[in-house]
């Protein structure tokens, strides 16, 4: 308690300074007194001495004995008196026992005397010693006591101590009654605030003084007033509080539910791409859990093309792959969308468009099969309208044949006759086409006459120029197929032709003949304009032609394209632009050796 | 846990008391030697180790034990610093005494008349004079006087025939040989007396006279002068000078350590800068010392064989 610090404090001040008064004076008066009677002692030594010399000198012992011992008598703090001749023969002593051993050669003096204290069996003693006669040597010593002086301080200071304690008592006490006054309204503020920090702020202190407690009461009876205001204004704040954050709550939840419910995947992001949320849905187009995505950059969990970093971005797709059915893929369509709010936040909506582009894709085949089947249709009819009349030509050319005996006019007869095969021949394929079945007629051909004859026609066309080498890198005779020699002709015809119509300032056409143990190979190659990658897919579509303008159908590469699946074999392209195509004819040979 | 108001107290409070423990040491004078007075010595002389650098210096007695010590032990102390050695009176009773520690080197040193210089030559042979004392005026004499009391009906020394008379020493230059050379050519020999006799110095013999035990007495100037000025006695005659007392030294001393002692005699200024060393006015060296030679002191040696060495035989 304060009380009994303060009291505590006060008592050991007084001790402590008081021993420390009372030690001091006893020290100062102790060594002034002592000073005194030394110096006293030395006074003596010089009068005794003076005294004595004539004595020692004439070694008259018997009468420096008597005037030291007289001397001893007459001085009642003399313990002892002794005399040393120059030559350091004791001369007399005041020793009723004898001359003690140690005192022989002992504190001898220089110029000034000297003292020495010694502790004997009758007390403390200081030995004063001086040179007895001057010049020649010799000691003197006196043994003076302290006790009986000594006693008379220790008695003084004794007193001083009493007096000490009893002051140190009384002034405890009153110091204690002065405390009980002074902590009493401390403690009556101590319960006070007791009161108030169990929630009583209706409290009051009590006023007791008009000192600077007083004043403290005072300004702390204020402070409790705007306290218990202050603290029903909080409470009526608290309630508001209350109310609204159960509102908000509500809220909140209903926003929680209605982006859990619905169909697309709704995403939060901080202004750094960070997953906020991660709704259900989002759980079920991406396959990832909510717990797997919080908390992490949209880029590890998301392969966003377009990042949420610029403006708002709408209908960006994204292909997934299904996580549940491996096969399957979704596609997602991205919607990012800066939120207003404060923290620069972003929201990725994600809206699952699989069935959508699926039905859009779907329809645009199907009409393209509606004009296909026109188109077929359309062949159809003109084939069968101008087989007829094809036909008719025919029979009168093979009777014009029989009938003439001209070699010219036979010659171009037969001239007839071949272009007439060629058109019924074609009408044939166009018809097979239209009919998307291709029904072959199997002979055994060599791939190299028929190549060669290929060649012989494109070049008779007018796409070929003189600048175009032909190249040709196969032996007669050794690769055979079963196959149809007319529409394989067809084929390498078609491709030729488009090399041809790729080189127009000129460049190589190369054709090589390759097999292995069940498929010929034969590649044609040229150093055309090349193709574009975007075209390569589509280059073996009915009707896909860059060259309208001429008139051309695009039909070519699909009916080659049929002929060949028709053989069992297929056609593969590679193509760079600006550097040529290779297109490779792979059908299934026969090795004939 | 410890409060910091205690640890800051009980500092304080440590060191106000180390502080008050330095300054005020719990023991006055500390080192107090423990004695037990009940273990007696079976020895009655201090143990002393003999030192060599130990020179004793001894003296004619002119004022007595006490007067004559209280004027030496400063010199020795001006000796010892000015040598480095420790200068010692040895006390003799008598002038043989101090011829004798002279002559056989018990004392390098001392401070004697001329008759002790001419006896302790004659009868050892080992002494010589090493500087002559001055007076205030400088000079190296001195003067004995003859004197009565201020009543008495002595006039002159003629007068003295059949009164008593004191000396001073025997052996004593002023106190014995001028007077009894005074009288000699007054006309008068000691046996002209009714009585005399050798009191053993100056003082004595003043104080015998002054007393009225003796008529009259035979005694050194400068005391006799001191006397009479207080009306205790009047002097009569005064003699012619004579060389004054000397500080002799033994032969077989160091000559290193005599020039040193030479010299610093010499130096001394008992008007000047060595004014506050001793009483001067009682010394038979008041204006300080000067070199003699061995020849200065050749006059005594007829007068001592004459009016001494007659008397001992």
């Amino acid at each position: 308690m304060l009380k009994h610090k303060i009291v505590f404090l006060f008592v050991v001040y007084l001790v402590v300074f008081g021993l420390f008064n009372v030690y001091v004076t006893w020290r100062e008066v102790s060594r002034t007194v002592l000073t005194e009677v030394l110096r006293l002692g030395e006074d003596m030594g010089y009068f005794l001495s003076d005294s004595l010399i004539e004595d020692v000198l004439r070694e008259d012992i018997l009468s420096v004995q008597e005037k030291i011992e007289d001397f001893k008598k007459v001085n009642p703090h003399v313990a002892y008196v002794y005399v040393l001749s120059p030559e350091g023969k004791l001369l007399a002593h005041t020793f009723s026992n004898g001359f003690p051993r140690k005192l022989l050669n002992f504190n001898e003096p220089s110029k000034s005397p000297s003292i020495q204290t010694i502790i004997t069996q009758e007390g403390r003693i200081h030995d004063v010693s001086l040179i007895l006669v001057p010049g020649m040597g010799g000691e003197l010593h006196i043994g003076l006591r302290d006790e009986s002086i000594l006693k008379v301080v220790n008695s003084a200071v004794l007193n001083m101590m009493l007096l000490g304690i009893l002051s140190v008592s009384v002034g405890g006490i009153v110091v204690l009654i002065s405390m009980q006054a002074i902590t009493k309204p401390i403690k009556e503020l101590e319960n006070g605030i007791e009161k108030i920090m169990r929630g009583n702020y209706a409290h009051r202190l009590a006023l007791f003084t008009d000192d600077e407690l007083g004043a403290l009461t005072k300004a702390f009876n204020k402070m409790l007033e705007e306290l218990e205001t202050k603290n029903r204004q909080i409470r009526e704040y608290i309630n508001k509080l209350k109310v609204t954050y159960r509102r908000l709550k509500r809220t909140m939840e209903r926003y929680k539910a209605l982006v859990e419910s619905v169909g697309d995947g709704i995403i939060s992001l901080s202004k750094d791409g960070v997953i906020l949320s991660w709704n259900r849905s989002a759980e079920e187009l991406t396959g990832i859990k909510r717990l797997e995505a919080m908390g992490k950059r949209i880029e590890e969990v998301l392969n966003i093309p377009d990042k949420p970093d610029a403006e708002d971005n709408l209908g960006v797709e994204l292909v997934l792959q299904d996580k549940r059915e491996k096969t399957s893929r979704r596609i997602l369509k991205i919607f990012t969308r800066k939120l207003s709010n404060e923290g620069g936040e972003w929201m990725i909506i994600l809206r699952d468009v699989t069935n959508e582009v699926i039905k859009d894709q779907l329809n645009r085949k199907l009409s393209y099969y509606e004009q296909l089947i026109n188109v077929g249709q359309l062949a159809a009819w003109i084939a069968h309208e101008v087989n007829t009349p094809l036909t008719g030509i025919m029979l009168s050319a093979e009777l014009l044949m029989v009938e003439c005996k001209d070699a010219q006019v036979k010659a171009r007869v037969e001239e007839i006759i071949s272009k007439v095969e060629t058109c019924k021949h074609r009408l044939d394929n166009i018809l097979r086409l239209a009919r998307t079945s291709y029904a072959i007629e199997r002979k055994l051909i060599d791939l190299a006459e028929v190549i060669d004859d290929s060649i012989k026609h494109c070049q008779a066309c007018k796409c070929y120029n003189e600048g175009i080498r032909i190249v040709k890198r196969y032996e007669y005779g050794s690769h055979y197929v079963f196959g149809d020699p007319f529409g394989l002709r067809e084929v390498f015809e078609n491709i030729i032709l488009n090399a041809f119509q790729a080189m127009k300032d000129g460049g190589d056409l190369k054709i090589e003949i390759d097999r292995d143990r069940e498929f010929i190979y034969v590649r044609i190659s040229d150093t055309g304009i090349g193709i574009p990658e975007e075209y390569l897919r589509k280059i073996f579509e009915p009707f896909f032609t860059t060259k309208k303008k001429n008139g051309c159908l695009g039909l070519g590469l699909s009916i080659a394209n049929a002929i060949v699946k028709a053989h069992g074999g297929e056609i593969l392209v590679e193509s760079k632009v600006g550097e040529g195509s290779v297109f490779t004819i792979k059908l299934p040979g026969r090795l004939i050796a | 846990m410890i409060s910091r108001e205690f640890i800051v107290t009980t500092t304080m409070v440590l060191l106000l008391f180390s502080i008050l423990f330095y300054v005020y040491p719990p023991e006055l004078g500390g080192g107090a030697v423990l004695v037990d007075l009940n273990e007696i010595a079976d020895a009655t002389v201090k143990q002393t180790t003999s030192d060599e650098n130990v020179v004793y210096f001894g003296f004619d007695l002119r004022l007595g034990p006490k007067a004559d010590i209280e004027i030496y032990a400063p010199l020795m102390d001006y000796l010892s610093a000015k040598t480095g050695k420790q200068f010692k009176i040895k006390y003799a009773e008598t002038y043989e005494e101090t011829q004798y520690y002279l002559a056989s080197g018990i004392v390098s040193f001392a401070a004697i008349g001329p008759v002790s210089y001419v006896i302790a030559e004659e009868k050892y042979g080992n002494v010589i004079p090493l500087v002559v004392g001055l007076d205030s005026n400088g000079a190296p004499t001195y003067r004995a006087v003859i004197f009565t009391r201020p009543d008495s009906s002595i006039m002159k020394i003629e007068d003295l025939r059949s009164h008593s008379f004191a000396f001073g020493s025997f052996y004593s230059t002023q106190g014995h040989l001028i007077p009894r050379i005074m009288l000699e050519e007054a006309g008068i020999k000691i046996r002209d007396f009714k009585r005399y006799a050798y009191l053993g110095s100056h003082q004595a013999c003043a104080q015998a006279v002054i007393s009225g035990l003796f008529d009259a007495g035979g005694m050194q100037d400068t005391l006799a002068y001191k006397l009479e000025s207080k009306g205790l006695i009047r002097i009569i005659a005064v003699s012619k000078p004579y060389p004054r007392s000397m500080i002799a030294a033994n032969k077989n001393v160091d000559p290193e350590l005599l020039g040193k002692v030479k010299l610093a005699l010499i130096e001394l200024d008992p008007l000047g800068k060595d004014a506050n060393l001793l009483d001067w006015s009682k010394t038979e060296f008041s204006g300080g010392f000067a070199e003699v030679d061995l020849e200065y002191y050749n006059v005594y040696f007829d007068l001592v064989r004459r009016f001494i060495q007659g008397e001992e035989s």
